[in-house]
């Protein structure tokens, strides 16, 4: 709880001051430069993060695939366990498209709170994913 | 900026980098990420572009039902 406690005032205190620059992505304006909609930082915010999420999903599947043969040599755990999450993953990644698709459609706060849980799954899943790489340990010779 | 909805996805990266701390590129990923969040007085308008592109292209994958190779389930090695 602590952990969230500081998250959340570094939150408030940090990005407060973040704006995003006028005519991106996020924050579009029309010819003359007038606003189309609110800039959108909490859009961007979890979209970077999709994007980290998604990068290391995608990293996790294709180290595994590029190193097949050795991994399953070592122990076929790895490539049976990554099976076990590749369905999942499509699953979240076609459920976020989907929740992201209606939030750019209808910029509300609940489709918002769709694509934030959306997220929350990705990254859970990513998590899990990652955590199964096989880990490297480095002997010091002290 | 909605702090509750930040509060929830730095939880989540922070979460990813617990999880896998080996994985020295996410961490990198991650620390960017936050640090530019906290950091960086503006997102440029060029950060904000790349960014929808780069999740415009795989939300397209998603509508185009496409599955990477090693996103598929595949036979085990003989």
């Amino acid at each position: 709880m602590a952990v969230v406690a500081v998250v959340a005032s570094l939150v408030v205190v940090g990005c407060s001051s973040t704006k995003l620059e006028s005519g991106g992505a996020y924050a579009p304006v029309d010819v003359s430069g007038n606003a189309i909609v609110k800039p959108d930082p909490a859009f961007y915010v979890i979209d970077a993060a999709y994007a980290v999420a998604y990068a290391t999903v995608d990293g996790v599947f294709k180290f595994e695939q590029d190193n097949r043969l050795f991994l399953w040599q070592v122990s076929p755990n790895f490539k049976q366990a990554l099976d076990k999450i590749r369905p999942e993953a499509v699953k979240v990644r076609d459920d976020y498209a989907r929740c992201r698709l209606a939030y750019k459609a209808n910029p509300v706060p609940a489709n918002l709170t769709q694509l934030q849980t959306a997220l929350a799954r990705v990254q859970q899943l990513t998590a899990t994913a990652a955590a199964l790489l096989p880990t490297a340990t480095t002997k010091t010779g002290n | 900026m909605n702090a509750a909805t930040l509060a929830l996805v730095l939880q989540g990266l922070t979460a990813l980098v617990a999880a896998a701390p080996q994985v020295e590129a996410l961490v990198k990923q991650v620390k960017d990420l936050i640090s530019a969040l906290f950091t960086a007085k503006q997102i440029t308008k060029a950060q904000q572009d790349a960014m929808m592109a780069q999740v415009d292209a795989i939300v397209a994958l998603s509508q185009a039902g496409i599955v990477p190779s090693h996103w598929a389930v595949q036979p085990d090695p003989q």
